[in-house]
C-alpha cells in the first residue's frame, strides 16, 4: 500500500505537497493494484474452511514440533512400560482404555487417552510422537516428489522431441508400478544395505528409507502437469522474447516459465501431502513403515485390531488422528484451490 | 486409429518389459535366499539346500535365470530340469511358488476371482453413489442436500480403507451380527454367499471412493448445465428429466469414465491393503506374502499381471474417449 502513497522525492515539489496528501485523504476507494499472490492469500484469508483447518494443522504441526516439550509437561514417555495398569490378559484397567485424568494410579501419571494393551504405554504420548513421524515423513517425501516432478515435467515439456518422448515413458511406467507391492519390495532391500554389522538400523535409515521409496514413487503426477502446463508456455512471447536476448535454456525453464507454475504446482502439493500421509500410514499399517519403539499412529491401528472388541479405543484414537489430519488437508487444499484459481465455483 | 492402437500396444509391452526387468532386478540386489527360507532354518542340510538350489536353477546367472522364466511365458519349460521329480510348465508359465511347488499361474487363478469380486462390486457401488449424489447435488445446487452431501463424501474420502474396514468390522459384524463376515464364496458356489461375503469390502470401498466421483459429475453437471445447448433444450419444453439424463449426464461421462478406467485398472492387480483389512485371500495380499517370503515367482506374477491391467486399462480409456466423444481425436493429440 505504501507504494501508492506519493512519496516526496526533491524539494522541488514542496509547492504542489498540499495536492497529493488531499488526494490520498479523500480517495480511500482507489483501485490498489495486487499481485496474484495477494489476492489469493486474501481470499485464503476469507475462507472460512480455510480459516478453521489452518487451526487444526496448525495444532498438528504445534505437536510435532514441540512433542519433547508436551513430553516433559506430561510428565510420562510414549514407551514408559506400566504393567500395573494392564489386567492378568493385558488389557487396560478402567474405562475406556484406562483413560484417567488423575494421577491415582500405579504409574503416578495421568493417562488423558488411555494405554496401550499388553505394554501400559501411555497413548497420548504415542498420539503426539505419531504426529511427528507422520508429518516428517509427509512432508520431505511431498517436497522432494514435487521438486522431482518439477524437473521432469519441465525438461520433457520444454525440450520436447526425443526428450519428451523418454521422459514421458519413463513417467508411464513408473506409473504402472503397483505402488505397495513396490514399497514392500524395495524398503527392505534399502534397509539390508544401510544395517550395520549386527542387522541394526537406526531411526532415521528407517525414516530416510521410507522417504526414498515415496519420493521415487510419488513424482509422476507432477511431472505430468508441469509438464502440459509448460508446453502450453513455451511458445508465449515473454519465452520467445527471453530467446531473443540471449537466454539459454535453463534461464528459461526455471527463471522465465517455471514462475508462472506456481499456482497449479502448490496445489499439486497440497493433495499430494494427505495422500502421502494415508500411504505412510497404509505402509506401517502392513508392518512395513517404521518399527517399534517409533510412534506410528497406521502401526497402532495394527496392533490395535487384536485388541478392538475389548479395546476399541485403541483402534479409534489412532484412526480418528489419520482421519483429522487428512481430512484438513483435504479442506485445505479445496480452498487454496479456491483462491487461486479465480473461474472456480463450489 | 489403427496405427494409434499398435503404438499404444507397443509402449505397453516395452513398459511391462521394462517392468518385468526392473523386479528381476530388484530381487537379485535383495538378502533374501530362497532355498534356504524354503528348506527351514532347523531341519536344513546344506545337501538338501544345495538340492533345492540346482531344482530351482538358484546357481544360475540372474540374466540365464531371466531368460529362461521369459522364454517359459511364450512357449512353456520343464522346472527342475533332469531330476526325477522335475516340474512340467505349460506355455504361459510364470513359474512355480518357491514354497509350496504349486504353478504360479494356478496361484493366479485362485486368488483373482477374490481381487476382482472384490474390487469390480466395489466400482459399481461407489461409482453408481458417486455419481448419483453428485446429479443431484448439481441439480439442488447450493441447497441442504448439496452442502450434507459434499461434507458426508469428503469426510469419508479421507478415512482410511483399514481404519473405516476395521470399525465396520467391528460395528456390524463382531458386536452386531447386522452384516456376515467378508470370506469369499465362488459365485457359482452360492451367489447369496457370494454377496453376502463380498458386502463389507464393498460398502467400506464406497464409502472411501464415492466422494471423487461424486464431486467430478457436480463440477461437470454444473458446467453443462449452463451450456447453451441445454438452455435451448429447455427452451423447446423438453422435459426436465430427459435433459438432465440424456444431455447434461452425457458431457460428464467422459472424465468418469477416465477416472473409473484408471482407478479400476489400478485396483485389478490387487487390493493389497483392503484384502489384509478384511483377511481375503486376494492376489495384492498374497504378493505381500510372496513378499516376505522371498518368493520371487509369485511376486513377478503378481506385478506383471497388475501392471498389465494398468496398461491395458489406460489403453482402453482413451479408446472409449473417442467412442463416448467424437470430438477426440486420436493419435493427433500427442497420446496423452
Amino acid at each position: 500500500m505504501s507504494d501508492f502513497v506519493p512519496r516526496q522525492t526533491d524539494s522541488a515539489t514542496d509547492v504542489l505537497e498540499v495536492a497529493p496528501i488531499e488526494e490520498t485523504a479523500k480517495a480511500p476507494k482507489a483501485i490498489v493494484g495486487k499481485s496474484p499472490g495477494q489476492l489469493a492469500w486474501f481470499r485464503l484469508k476469507q475462507d472460512r474452511t480455510a480459516r478453521s483447518t489452518i487451526w487444526v494443522l496448525g495444532f498438528f504441526v504445534f505437536i510435532a514440533v514441540f512433542a519433547d516439550v508436551i513430553e516433559w509437561i506430561y510428565g510420562i514417555g510414549p514407551t514408559v512400560n506400566s504393567p500395573d495398569l494392564l489386567d492378568t490378559t493385558g488389557q487396560p484397567l478402567g474405562y475406556l482404555g484406562g483413560i484417567d485424568f488423575t494421577t491415582d494410579n500405579p504409574s503416578g501419571h495421568i493417562h488423558i487417552l488411555g494405554v496401550m494393551p499388553a505394554t501400559g504405554w501411555d497413548v497420548f504420548m504415542q498420539f503426539v510422537y505419531g504426529a511427528r513421524t507422520s508429518l516428517i515423513i509427509a512432508l520431505l517425501a511431498t517436497v522432494i516428489s514435487v521438486i522431482i516432478g518439477i524437473f521432469i515435467g519441465t525438461l520433457a515439456g520444454y525440450f520436447g522431441g526425443w526428450i519428451d518422448q523418454a521422459l514421458s515413458w519413463f513417467t508411464d511406467y513408473m506409473l504402472a508400478f503397483p505402488f505397495v507391492l513396490m514399497a514392500i519390495a524395495v524398503i527392505p532391500i534399502l534397509n539390508t544395505r544401510l544395517e550395520d554389522e549386527t542387522g541394526y538400523v537406526t531411526v532415521y535409515e528407517r525414516v530416510a528409507t521410507i522417504i526414498v521409496v515415496f519420493s521415487l514413487f510419488g513424482w509422476m503426477y507432477t511431472a505430468r502437469l508441469v509438464r502440459g502446463q509448460v508446453i502450453s508456455l513455451r511458445e508465449r512471447e515473454y519465452v520467445e522474447a527471453a530467446r531473443a536476448a540471449g537466454a539459454n535454456s535453463w534461464h528459461i525453464m526455471f527463471r522465465q516459465i517455471l514462475p508462472n507454475l506456481w499456482a497449479p504446482i502448490l496445489v499439486t502439493f497440497s493433495l499430494s501431502l494427505p495422500a502421502t500421509v494415508t500411504a505412510e500410514a497404509a505402509l506401517s499399517f502392513l508392518g512395513i513403515g517404521v518399527q517399534q519403539p517409533t510412534p506410528d499412529w497406521g502401526r497402532m491401528i495394527n496392533d490395535s485390531l487384536l485388541y478392538m472388541r475389548s479395546d476399541f479405543m485403541y483402534l479409534v484414537i489412532p484412526g480418528v488422528s489419520i482421519w483429522a489430519l487428512v481430512l484438513s488437508f483435504n479442506l485445505f487444499s479445496d480452498a487454496l484451490r479456491d483462491a487461486l484459481d479465480p473461474k472456480s465455483s463450489r | 486409429m489403427f496405427r494409434f492402437l499398435i503404438k499404444r500396444v507397443l509402449l505397453g509391452v516395452s513398459t511391462l518389459f521394462a517392468i518385468s526387468v526392473t523386479v528381476f532386478a530388484l530381487f537379485f540386489m535383495g538378502p533374501a535366499d530362497p532355498a534356504a527360507s524354503m528348506c527351514g532354518t532347523k531341519q536344513c542340510t546344506p545337501v538338501q539346500h544345495e538340492r533345492i538350489t540346482t531344482f530351482l536353477e538358484l546357481d544360475r546367472p540372474p540374466h540365464e535365470q531371466y531368460a529362461s522364466y521369459m522364454r517359459g511365458i511364450f512357449v512353456g519349460r520343464t522346472i527342475g530340469g533332469d531330476s526325477p521329480d522335475a516340474i512340467e510348465c505349460p506355455a504361459p508359465c510364470l513359474g512355480i511358488n518357491f514354497r509350496t511347488y504349486e504353478q504360479v499361474s494356478t496361484v493366479i487363478g485362485r486368488t483373482m476371482p477374490i481381487t476382482f469380486s472384490i474390487v469390480l462390486g466395489g466400482a459399481v457401488l461407489y461409482v453408481l453413489i458417486g455419481t448419483g449424489l453428485g446429479m443431484l447435488s448439481a441439480i439442488k445446487r447450493g441447497s441442504i442436500f448439496d452442502r450434507i452431501a459434499s461434507g458426508t463424501a469428503l469426510t469419508f474420502a479421507s478415512t482410511q480403507i483399514f481404519f473405516i474396514g476395521s470399525v465396520l468390522l467391528l460395528v456390524f459384524v463382531y458386536q452386531t451380527d447386522l452384516l456376515p463376515l467378508p470370506k469369499y464364496v465362488p459365485f457359482t458356489e452360492s451367489p447369496l454367499g457370494w454377496l453376502g461375503g463380498m458386502i463389507v469390502p464393498w460398502i467400506a470401498l464406497g464409502l472411501i471412493n464415492s466422494a471423487q466421483y461424486a464431486r467430478l459429475s457436480r463440477a461437470q453437471m454444473i458446467e453443462t448445465l449452463s451450456e447453451d445447448f441445454v438452455r435451448t433444450a429447455r427452451a423447446k419444453g423438453l422435459a426436465i428429466a430427459p435433459i438432465y439424463f440424456r444431455h447434461a449426464l452425457r458431457a460428464a461421462v467422459t472424465p468418469i469414465v477416465t477416472i473409473a478406467g484408471l482407478d479400476i485398472g489400478g485396483q485389478l492387480g490387487g487390493v493389497a491393503i483392503t484384502e489384509t483389512t478384511f483377511s481375503l485371500n486376494g492376489m495384492g495380499r498374497t504378493a505381500v506374502r510372496a513378499i516376505d517370503e522371498a518368493n520371487l515367482p509369485v511376486v513377478m506374477g503378481i506385478v506383471l499381471f497388475s501392471a498389465m491391467f494398468l496398461v491395458l486399462s489406460t489403453i482402453i480409456v482413451d479408446i472409449l474417449y473417442s467412442v463416448i466423444d467424437p470430438r477426440v481425436k486420436l493419435g493427433t493429440s500427442g497420446g496423452h
